[in-house]
């Protein structure tokens, strides 16, 4: 059986190998014609003529001291301290300029006599040239939609990066939901999901310095160590990934060293953060009547959990700890957080090596209170170190070597619950029980330990969350190591413009953590003597307590990844009519971690991929690229293997049409441009549905065992058998068919638009086989590629930019994304008589629920109202709408209800101006079509929604106490039901009544620069800055930051007010 | 050029070398169902996995007989705060006997495999994936191999049988569908019962040839399949078939699928009945060669035949391999988190609390009025039929109280106060019930002249004290714990419990016996002496005379046994005696179309809460169904999920 295994492989390879002979062949053949096409250009000679002009930087002040010579000779000047030059030249010569750190620029005189000149440094040399998947292009050829993204527009005073995303990007979605530093990760993706398949892999793969990496590694980016940061959005971009480029592909490239003495930039800066918005609750009072009505309005019988008397003295403040009232929130949460980061880079080099040197340190403190008994922090602290060294080694004239190394290292402590569950176990406590802790009494007057607060009878029967987050903390510290060697050879003494490259790549991450805590002493008060103002305390747990701290071991998590990646690359311009360009790459990679659960999940992850690109341009006017990805993933099948993905683009430059020539000086671009192709994912299933041509079958089921004889001890050892998942040979790779019509127009030489409209069809989407009858008898669900989507959208980039004169210049810039989906096939039973429960049509973010009309007036119009089959329910709560007109709410009446779940525009726009030393920006994010969930469980007040540990009672939600439901005022439009102290799973179904629109408009950013003059500091550059983030937010919902959705509850994103400085020497 | 074509090929071979192996991470000794029949033991696994699809018949859920119907009975879970407790042992089956049956979410949902059933499809797969790989093993002998083959064909065909005992028209998974089939393929039809009772029998026939006669080694192999039971399986399969509900009932003569074919037959056919008798024969007679017999209790202890008389009885369930055990349940289950081998928690289930302990004995199962109206008077005729109880008035005062006599000694402690239901009843009455003042014979007691007696008024040790762990009727099933099985008190709180190992026929003789009779009853005009032969063993056993004496003697309808009706009526009231509790109730009256009489009729027993005996002595109605027992409950729907799966379903009839 083995044998033929290997027969099959083996002509397998044979086949891959014809595939690949061809390839060449066709690579070859464009070489060749290349080659064949050239021919030389006799050019007469001409007269001599005076050429000046002045050169600049890009920033617009004047560079002095540039070498220019005459191509062709040694004559030469440099420019004067104004930047000027003047050179007596041919007419028809060319002048080459050329300065430290910055790109050499060869421009043909043509007869013109005045020639400006705006040499850009060698860092920024992306200008001009994109960087795409496995090389880089002239940005004018470039056909697929590839966003390249300002790295200063990703500074922001945050220490993730993935915050940036929102709105500076043309297509991607983005938004974020959590506020706790290490948490607060952005979630986004490009051009929306289109896929749908449970475990799909559905955000983009993401590249940095061409190794997939995760998310997490992205957001711990510096921006400053950033060279381009590119967005690869249709086929012809994504393609050559084929394997794992279906959801989109981020490139980053770091930032490498430059010939030059070195260079060193420092930058420090200190935030401040708060919370945008937090939920406000009612005070203790409240909660005590409000929970007295909650339990009568149900139960006109139920005891009162609080007395007059308890009200009364509460109100009256007699004592604090016989009569609690406490703000659990004010307790264990500060108002602001401060926050430093601090990083450098140290650039240079000569001739044969250059180096980027970069390191970073910053410290993010959570916004939790301290207890100054312990001698601990148990608020958050994250301390993230990073160092990068990139150094380029000129070997020998043709041949490069790279050394990329870099790490992250994580120093976290912290409450041992995590910061949102502080922030969620704040409003679920009772406020009125006991207090935090209690003032010694007379017999704890030695006492050492903290008294902490509680009642009942066992250890810690009610959730005292002071005592839980003072009593421990945790201590994680996570490192990821990267190093990364690449080779590049020059092979002009074969052909002109061929290359070959090789690199390697090796990734090791490593996260472990160890909490401590002790058990905390709980009291309650037993006896409250009101005249004396004295109360003594009855100790509930003093033997199970400790002073001392207990050691829990936490989770550990190792994985390491290899990747592998050689190319051969050839790029040739052939006169000035038309060039060709090829490219073959060979990628693999390995990814191997160490807790896996069982044996199939252990194995290693691998991919192998071929992919190559071919492009041709003529005239700079009309280019033509064919692109293709031809991967291998042991997830699948054999013969399901191997995935072919090509693609192809054409592009029309119609400004570079001499018909245009008129119109050039107010449309000085125009560039047309459209792709289609395929591109594959094959990361569609969960951890244990790797294999699908496995099944996975467990020989040791103990419940499938059985007994015989006499005893009824006979047994087949072990167990009996269970099927878990069953060997499908047949499931293959997800497949996006992507359409991209792209078009760029440039104005007056000020204005770019670039706007992109695309369609994608997602295809073989894996899905469980819902349509499967029980009569098959499958002990297990199957899946199967039968799902498919479409997406389609439209994405914009806007940019203004605008030197007024050498002082003040202007630049403006927007974004709009939009991207909508919708189902088009999805295996589901037969709703003919139901259409609204087909999910067909409806965008894969779509939410179904009930349509709530309005709460019920009485329990009379419950009694004659259609059924609602979810528990007992009452008039004032909510009433739903009969949609299947059968005289019951079921599952049959649900219907699609609000916006998708994830917001489907997504926009933003900005504007940065500089006047002499001063410089100032500003950008509004926005977020549109989305709706969100109240959380009707995590808001219902009094309920105890804790889980595990002591018991808690929601507070009230001030919005709820404002509107409810009550016998008094009957008022069936209130925002909250009739209260309870229970769930009420009436009122907790997925509804329209709890339904928020998510739309949102923010200042999200905001930055004022001044640059101290820097000739006396003997500086390069000194600037300092202020800047803010999230300062305002405009939106309908008030309850809390409305970017968090449902999940409101729990840490809070911050707003922060940032203080920084940059020095260059 | 040449150069530059060897790095091609550098790049590209490199990358393909590397490529051929490289994508193979998957070791090759990863499990896979190949190895689960890669040798015998392995495949022993899988055959006993194919067993582990039976019913647990000792579970309450699982033996759905127990507590769906009108026999046994449990604490409304509505009651005392008891909410939540429905489920413990026997929720989901009991659900169906309060009348919430649904086609929404069915309980006991044996299509699907939810709701306190096992899935038998998936169960009936299991059997193909065996039969189809069976060849496999190489250490596999050829005789192990025919005799597993049989046994999992019977199994395959009794879980065809257990869905078309619940279902009646079933689709047959006789061969696999392919995991990846297409969605036309699948969606399969029921087929009509006919057909599915010649598939069953089809199937057991063709695996009795290779089925042991007995168990040799019954150390090891006691429980599995064997021709007795092969036969009796058939038997009961087509007893089902000639039966009202199946057999040209009326009622589904409407039912029809999307093919146009009838799922029900259209005319009541005697051969039906005949074909049965013959099959019936031949299980018995298997059985008896092998053998098998009615159980007698042949311990040696000195007790009256009073005493005896009952222990009979009581040993036909709950002995260690008694006698009359075709099929025993072996398996070794686990309820409550009790690796059940001496079947601990289903008697403590059971048994009456006996000790000062709350938790875990006392019953969940009560024994309805209804039951225990319905034994024998001692003449061994219905109470309301015998002379004796109606001239003396026992049968209209049958609840008010009276004293027990000295006759009564053995059974109910004498001079108690006690109702006229109590007193002149057949010896299975006091064999299969506990109730309050009645005595209790244990493996202690050396002779049974100072019995236990069992105190079941409000606050007494085996009556209502707590919320739970008492007899919502007054009474508790004593056919289903073992005599051996003992829990006393030994003070402080604490009792000492002994649990006896017993085994629980999943079939007896005494059933095939009176299946027998019943259907020579059907099959002939008139009932042949071979009726009366089989019912009066069953009597005999029990101490009562023949059917034709008793009720010439003592009956107010002497000659009812002389008619096809007359003796049918007899027949199915000895069988609902003489199977009282063991879960044949719920399946024989709906097999007999006599669910919409019974079941419809309130849920009666003492009033638990009375402290004394006027008080306690009051009839109560328990409990009245939520939904009245009407045509459709005769079957089970099938859940509206998997109609919406598969439209081609047709539903069991009405039911929507």
């Amino acid at each position: 059986m083995k044998k033929s295994l290997h027969a099959t492989s083996f002509r397998r390879g044979k086949d891959f190998l014809l595939k690949c002979e061809l390839l060449t062949l066709f690579l070859l053949i464009g070489i060749f014609h290349a080659n064949a096409g050239f021919f030389s250009q006799s050019i007469p000679a001409q007269e001599e003529i005076k050429v000046s002009g002045t050169i600049t930087e890009n920033t617009g002040s004047p560079l002095p001291g540039v070498n220019i010579v005459i191509e062709g000779t040694t004559r030469g000047i440099t420019s004067d301290v104004n930047g000027r030059y003047e050179i007596m030249a041919d007419s028809n010569a060319k002048l080459h300029f050329s300065f430290i750190g910055m790109i050499d620029q060869i421009v043909e005189i043509n007869g013109r006599t005045t020639i400006n000149i705006v040499l850009k440094e060698t860092s920024e040399e992306l200008e001009d040239i994109v960087v795409v998947g496995f090389g880089k292009q002239k940005k004018e050829s470039v056909l697929s939609a590839i966003e390249t993204i300002d790295v200063d527009d990703l500074r922001m005073p945050s220490s993730n990066l993935t915050t940036a995303f929102a709105g500076r990007m043309a297509g991607v979605i983005s938004y974020q939901t959590n506020g706790e530093p290490g948490q607060d990760q952005a979630q986004f993706f490009i051009r929306g999901v289109t896929s749908f398949g449970a475990a799909a892999k559905k955000d983009p793969l993401i590249l940095i310095d061409n190794v997939e990496l995760t998310s997490n590694d992205l957001a711990r980016l510096n921006p400053d160590d950033i060279q381009s940061f590119s967005i690869l959005k249709d086929a012809t971009a994504t393609s050559l990934y084929g394997a794992r480029g279906a959801n989109g592909v981020i490139l980053v490239m770091t930032k490498q060293g430059s010939e030059g003495p070195a260079k060193l930039n420092i930058r420090y800066e200190n935030s401040i953060s708060q919370p945008t918005r937090e939920l406000q609750t009612a005070d203790a009072i409240s909660f005590m009547r409000l929970n007295n009505e909650a339990v009568r309005t149900r139960n006109p019988e139920g005891a009162l959990p609080y007395g007059d008397k308890k009200i009364a003295e509460t109100i009256n403040g007699t004592n604090p700890y016989a009569y609690p009232s406490v703000d659990w929130k004010n307790l264990l949460t500060k108002n602001n957080a401060n926050n430093q980061r601090l990083n450098f880079n140290l650039t240079g080099g000569g001739k044969v090596v250059q180096y980027y040197l970069a390191g970073g340190v910053s410290q993010d403190n959570g916004i939790l209170k301290v207890d100054n008994k312990n001698n601990f922090n148990n608020n958050i602290d994250l301390k993230k170190y990073s160092i990068r060294s990139n150094v380029n080694i000129a070997l020998t004239k043709t041949t490069d070597l790279i050394v990329r190394m870099s790490g992250t290292f994580d120093d976290y402590t912290g409450p041992r619950t995590g910061g949102s569950t502080v922030y969620q176990n704040a409003i679920r406590a009772n406020p009125v029980m006991f207090p935090a802790y209690f003032e010694p009494d007379e017999a704890n007057k030695f006492t050492e330990h903290i008294l902490f607060g509680n009642a009942g009878t066992t250890t810690n029967e009610y959730l005292n969350p002071y005592a839980d987050l003072v009593s421990g903390y945790k201590d994680s510290k996570q490192s990821t190591l990267m190093a990364q060697m690449e080779l590049n050879q020059k092979l002009d003494v074969i052909t002109e413009g061929l290359n070959f490259r090789i690199m390697a790549n090796t990734t090791r991450y490593s996260f472990f953590d160890v909490n401590r805590a002790y058990n905390p002493f709980y009291y309650q008060v037993g006896l409250y003597n009101k005249p004396a103002d004295t109360y003594q305390l009855v100790a509930l747990n003093p033997l199970t307590g400790t002073e001392y701290l207990n050691y829990v071991p936490g989770t550990k998590d190792i994985n390491s990844s290899v990747y592998m990646e050689s190319a051969i690359n050839y790029n040739r311009k052939f006169s000035e009519k038309y060039g060709v360009s090829g490219m073959l790459v060979f990628t693999m990679r390995e990814y191997l971690f160490a807790n896996a659960a069982d044996l199939q999940t252990s194995l290693p992850q691998r991919n192998i991929g071929l992919a190559g690109r071919y492009t041709f341009d003529y005239l700079n006017k009309y280019f033509i690229e064919a692109n293709f990805g031809y991967n291998g993933s042991e997830r699948f099948d054999v013969n399901h293997r191997w995935g072919f993905f090509p693609s192809i683009g054409l592009g029309w430059i119609i400004s570079n049409e001499p018909f245009w020539e008129r119109t050039k000086s107010v449309v000085n671009n125009l560039k047309l441009r459209g792709t289609y192709g395929l591109v594959g994912n094959d990361a569609i299933g969960s951890a244990s549905q790797r294999f699908f041509y496995l099944s996975d079958v467990n020989l040791n089921d103990g419940s499938k065992a059985y007994n015989f004889g006499t005893n009824y001890t006979y047994t087949a050892a072990g167990g009996g058998v269970t099927i878990n998942k069953y060997a499908d040979p047949n499931i293959g790779w997800e497949t996006a068919y992507k359409t991209n019509l792209g078009i760029e127009l440039g104005l007056f030489d000020k204005l770019e638009v670039i706007a992109d409209f695309f369609k994608e069809k997602r295809t073989n989407i894996l899905q469980d086989r819902t349509n499967i009858p029980s009569t098959m008898g499958l002990s297990a669900i199957p899946t199967a590629n039968i799902g498919k989507a479409l997406s389609k959208g439209i994405d914009i980039s806007v940019k203004y930019q605008q030197f007024f004169n050498k002082d003040f210049w202007m630049q403006g810039q927007g974004t709009f994304t939009y991207a909508t989906s919708e189902y088009l096939q999805y295996e589901e039973p037969n709703y003919e008589n139901q259409p609204w429960r087909s999910k067909i049509g409806y965008s894969v973010n779509q939410q179904w629920g009930y349509v709530a009309e309005r709460l019920f007036v009485d329990d009379n119009e419950v009694q004659n109202s259609p059924i609602q089959q979810f528990g007992e329910y009452l008039g004032g709560d909510i009433k739903y709408k009969d949609i299947s007109g059968d005289g019951k709410i079921d599952v049959a009446d649900m219907v699609p209800i609000g916006f998708p779940t994830m917001p489907e525009i997504i926009y933003g726009f900005g504007l940065s101006t500089g006047y002499k030393k001063f410089d100032f920006s500003v950008f509004f994010q926005g977020s549109a079509r989305s709706s969100f969930w109240l959380d009707a469980v995590a808001l219902n007040p009094f309920a105890n929604t804790v889980s595990g540990g002591g018991k808690g009672n929601n507070a009230v939600a001030k919005f709820i106490e404002e509107s409810h439901w009550s016998e008094e005022s009957q008022n069936i439009y209130a925002t909250w039901p009739r209260l309870s102290t229970e769930a009420i799973l009436n009122n907790q179904q997925v509804n329209t009544w709890f339904m928020r629109d998510g739309s949102f408009l923010r200042l999200k950013s905001l930055e004022f620069g001044y640059t101290i003059p820097s000739e006396k500091l003997k500086l390069s550059r000194l600037r300092v800055y202020f800047s803010g983030t999230n300062l305002l937010t405009f939106s309908k919902f008030k309850l809390w930051d409305v970017e968090m959705g449902g999940n409101g509850l729990g840490y809070p994103i911050q707003k922060t007010f940032n203080l920084g400085i940059q020095i260059e020497f | 050029m040449l150069m530059m074509k060897k790095i091609f090929y550098f790049v590209v071979i490199i990358g393909f070398f590397t490529s051929c192996n490289y994508l193979d991470v998957v070791p090759d000794n990863v499990a896979t169902l190949d190895n689960a029949f890669a040798d015998r033991n392995n495949t022993e696994r899988f055959l006993f996995t194919c067993y582990s699809y039976l019913p647990d018949a000792i579970n309450l859920t699982q033996n759905i007989g127990f507590y769906a119907g009108d026999e046994l009975w449990d604490i409304d879970y509505n009651e005392d705060g008891n909410a939540g407790r429905n489920g413990i042992m026997g929720g989901q089956s009991w659900r169906i006997g309060r009348g919430e049956q649904n086609s929404n979410n069915p309980y006991c949902n044996a299509w699907d495999g939810s709701n306190g059933s096992k899935p038998y499809y998936q169960a009936i797969r299991n059997c193909n994936i065996f039969l189809g790989n069976v060849d496999k093993p190489k250490d596999l002998s050829a005789f192990d191999k025919l005799r597993w083959i049989a046994e999992t064909k019977f199994l395959k065909a009794y879980f065809h049988y257990e869905l078309l005992r619940m279902y009646g028209p079933i689709p047959i998974l006789d061969v696999n569908l392919e995991v990846s089939a297409s969605p036309d393929v699948v969606k399969v039809y029921r087929e009509p019962v006919d057909t599915v009772v010649a598939y069953i029998v089809g199937l057991i026939d063709e695996a009795l040839p290779d089925l042991p006669p007995s168990i040799a080694n019954e150390g090891s192999e006691l429980g599995r399949i064997t021709q007795s039971i092969a036969l009796a399986v058939k038997a009961q399969v087509l007893v089902l078939a000639a039966s009202p509900l199946f057999n040209g009932n009326p009622d589904y003569s409407n039912t029809i699928d999307s093919k146009g074919r009838h799922l029900f037959s259209t005319s009541n056919e005697i051969f039906k009945w005949q074909t049965a008798t013959v099959a019936l024969k031949a299980a018995i007679d298997a059985a008896e060669n092998n053998g098998v017999s009615l159980y007698y209790f042949t311990d040696k202890k000195a007790i009256t035949d009073s005493t005896r008389i009952t222990m009979n009885i009581r040993g036909s369930v709950t002995s260690f391999w008694g006698s009359e055990i075709i099929w025993g349940f072996t398996n070794n289950i686990s309820i409550g988190g009790y690796n059940d081998l001496v079947y601990n928690a289903f008697q403590a289930w059971a048994l009456p609390k006996l000790g000062s302990r709350t938790n875990y004995y006392g019953s969940f199962g009560a024994p309805t009025m209804r039951t225990v109206e319905q034994f024998y008077s001692s003449n061994g005729v219905p109470i309301d039929e015998d002379n004796d109880w109606i001239a003396n008035g026992w049968y209209a005062n049958r609840f008010s109280l009276s004293v027990a006599g000295s006759e009564d000694r053995f059974y109910i402690k004498a001079g108690a106060e006690v109702p006229y239901l109590h007193l002149n009843r057949e010896p299975r009455f006091y064999a299969d019930l506990v109730f309050d003042r009645s005595l209790l014979f244990t493996s202690n007691d050396k002779n049974d002249k100072n019995l236990r007696e069992i105190k079941m008024l409000a606050g007494q040790i085996s009556g209502r004290t707590g919320s739970t762990n008492y007899s919502v009727t007054g009474y508790y099933p004593k056919k289903l714990f073992s005599y051996k099985t003992e829990v006393t008190d030994v003070g402080g709180g604490a009792v000492n419990a002994t649990f006896a190992r017993m085994t629980f026929p999943r079939i007896r003789l005494g059933d095939l016996y009176l299946l027998y009779a019943e259907a020579l009853n059907e099959a002939n005009s008139a009932p042949t002496a071979e009726v009366y032969n089989y019912v009066d063993r069953i009597r005999t056993r029990a101490g009562l005379s023949g059917v034709i004496e008793s009720w010439e003697l003592h009956s107010n309808e002497p000659s009812k046994p002389l008619t096809q009706a007359g003796m049918r009526e007899i027949i199915h009231t000895e069988r609902l005696i003489e199977l009282a509790y063991e879960g044949f109730r719920f399946w024989d009256l709906r097999r007999w179309k006599e669910a919409q009489v019974w079941l419809n009729k309130p849920i009666r027993g003492w009033n638990t809460k009375g402290i004394d005996n006027q008080t306690f002595y009051q009839v109560s109605t328990i409990h009245t169904r939520i939904h009245s027992f009407t045509t459709k409950d005769y079957l089970w729907p099938i859940s509206s999920s998997s109609i919406d799966v598969n439209k081609n379903l047709t539903q069991s009839p009405y039911w929507e």
